[in-house]
């Protein structure tokens, strides 16, 4: 087990809000530039555990265990110091930055700094680097938030919902993109609707129904699954259960 | 088009050159005019504190303009300022421009002490402050401790007064502010501020330590507020506990930045300026309808002009020079 090179463990997380179990018992152990889909209907948990595992929420149980370090709990700057990164469903730029100037902050407080041109070509938004974020369209802004992740060094990055409402050339080119950041060896755990943007971009997923897994291993198999399929095809009304 | 890393190096040549000339003329332009001010107004005293309000408003413009968090309680540094000065110029026999600097310390370091109140948002904050404010008053003007503080009687330093060196010492820290502002403004810890002010979760997943770098912005906040508290009980010469412990203080100095615009460096000194010799050329018969109105005045201002005259100015230009390159 200690030899083992699993990047990130997530161990039996459970999350609360309230009297609802946002999250229920979810594990899943990702390698370096692995790619894994998470999957499931709206409110299912997705965002859920990206933001627990990003410290904003605190577990009620598990742990998130990073290169063989439990950080449950730590601070959400710490752990994006140590190589755990997202982007946002609904971005989140600092709008009173210019694009280069919103890449920066990160590279301030970056343990080792990636160059900030380098990051902004990563993502291709360099000739956008003295823009306003105004001037940004909803995928730019999504870019941006990837490129201050990215401006860390992240060891791995949760990317939410970064295909909603793109064109069919948009996606092509966020595909190439999120590729090209498995062969720098990040991985990555992609939360997506859109199955056929998926399938470019993993080969396995962890599908959730009301905060529980109900299916982890080959996207193909996910789509054959029973129980997943009912769940996406019943709509929101496995929400009790 | 040129190369992003050529509009880097024109940029960086450029923003230097305004990296000093920009700061140098914002607080050169009101030293000076203090300076030359009591050449022509007599009333020293009076432009003693408006240049204490020039730095509280700009204390408030690092604290609000940087972070988001209204100070209410602001006044609580001002009066900490004041007694800690003042005690040391009457027990230890500190020369007076030293006893200020310690005002400052002593701001700051009650600044650290009420960090928890960091926990609390918006609204929360500005009334924990201002509670802890008026908590620290009731110790210091508690008769109990008249041995320390005198209690409620307040300081007298009659045997230090010099309006002259308190007036100039009210100049250098305008210009203390002014620097303080300017490198906020222009440096990594100020593009922090703004990014944390935008959206703090954000900014923790850019690495930032939230809260660190808002104690830091508190700090020197505290420590302006210390300082202007110091001069102002020195210049005052004999006071009261409530005169330095007035929550009136932190509204004027609120006003004032806010009226100016918060987040730039010229805003606050222009508001203060302009607010305050306003307040004493109409206030001084009837002050108790000047809270009132000044209290209508701040929730406008943040209600609807958030960036102040300034703002306002910027707007104008904007749409002076949009329409400019569309007739290109
Ligand atoms: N901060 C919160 N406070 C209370 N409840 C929350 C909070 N965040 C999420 N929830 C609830 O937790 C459940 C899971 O929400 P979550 O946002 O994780 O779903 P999701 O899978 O990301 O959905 P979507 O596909 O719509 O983005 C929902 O019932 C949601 O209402
Ligand atoms: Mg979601």
């Amino acid at each position: 087990m200690t030899d083992s090179p699993v990047l990130l463990r997530i161990e039996n997380l459970t999350t609360v809000f309230g009297g609802l179990k946002a999250l229920s018992e979810v594990s899943l152990e990702i390698n370096p530039g692995q790619a894994i889909g998470l999957v499931g209907p709206n409110g299912s948990g997705k965002t859920t555990l990206v933001n627990t595992v990003c410290g904003l929420y605190r577990p009620a149980s598990g742990r998130v265990i990073l290169e063989g370090t439990d950080i449950t709990g730590h601070r959400p700057h710490s752990i994006a110091r140590a190589g755990i990164n997202r982007t946002f469903q609904i971005p989140k730029p600092f709008k009173d930055l210019s694009v280069y100037e919103n890449v920066k902050v990160s590279s301030i407080h970056s343990r080792n700094p990636a160059p900030i041109e380098e990051v902004l070509a990563r993502v291709n938004l360099r000739e956008f680097a003295n823009h306003p974020i105004s001037e940004l369209t909803a995928s730019q802004q999504k870019r941006l938030d990837l490129a201050r992740a990215l401006a860390l060094e992240p060891k791995i990055i949760f990317v939410d919902e970064l295909a909603a409402g793109l064109t069919p050339g948009e996606l092509h080119e966020v595909a190439e993109m999120l590729k090209q950041f498995q062969a720098f060896g990040i991985a990555m755990i992609v939360v997506e609707h859109l199955m056929g943007f998926l399938e470019q971009v993993v080969a396995s997923v962890l599908v959730l129904s009301a905060g529980r897994t109900i299916f982890t291993g080959a996207l193909r198999n996910a789509l054959a699954d029973e129980e997943v399929k009912r769940v996406f095809l019943g709509g929101e009304s496995d929400a009790g259960n | 088009m040129p190369s992003i890393t050529e509009i880097d190096t024109i940029q960086s040549t450029d923003s230097k050159m305004k990296k000093l000339v920009g700061p140098a003329i914002a607080t050169l332009v009101p030293v000076i005019g203090f300076a030359l001010a009591i050449h022509v107004y007599s009333n020293e005293l009076l432009l003693t504190y408006m240049a204490i309000y020039v730095a509280l408003a700009q204390g408030v413009n690092i604290m609000y303009g940087f972070t988001g968090y209204l100070p209410f309680g602001y006044f609580g540094f001002f009066g900490i300022g004041a007694y800690v000065s003042g005690l040391v110029m009457l027990d230890y026999n500190f020369p007076p421009v030293l006893a200020v600097v310690i005002g400052g310390v002593g701001g700051a370091l009650v600044g650290a002490i009420l960090l928890p109140l960091f926990r609390l948002r918006g609204a929360y904050f500005a009334i924990g402050t201002l509670a802890a404010s008026e908590a620290i008053y009731t110790i210091v003007a508690n008769p109990s401790l008249q041995s320390v503080t005198n209690g409620p009687y307040g300081l007298n330093l009659a045997n230090y007064y010099s309006s002259g060196m308190a007036y100039g010492s009210a100049i250098a820290l305008v210009a203390i502010s002014i620097i303080a502002v300017s490198y906020v403004r222009g440096s990594r810890f100020g593009l922090t501020l703004k990014a944390i002010r935008d959206d703090p979760y954000s900014a923790s997943m850019a690495g930032v330590n939230v809260p660190r770098q808002r104690f830091y912005a508190w700090l020197i906040s505290a420590a302006i507020a210390g300082m202007a508290g110091s001069i102002f009980g020195w210049a005052t010469s004999v006071f009261y506990p409530q005169a330095v412990f007035d929550s009136s203080l932190s509204v004027l100095a609120i006003v004032f930045a806010l009226f100016g615009g918060v987040g730039s460096v010229w805003g606050p000194t222009i508001g203060a300026i302009l607010l305050y010799s306003v307040y004493n050329a109409i206030g001084i018969s009837n002050p108790q309808y000047f809270q009132l109105i000044y209290g209508a005045v701040i929730v406008l201002l943040v209600l609807f002009a958030p960036r102040g005259l300034l703002g306002f100015w910027n707007f104008i230009a904007q749409k002076l020079s949009s329409k400019r390159k569309k007739n290109d």
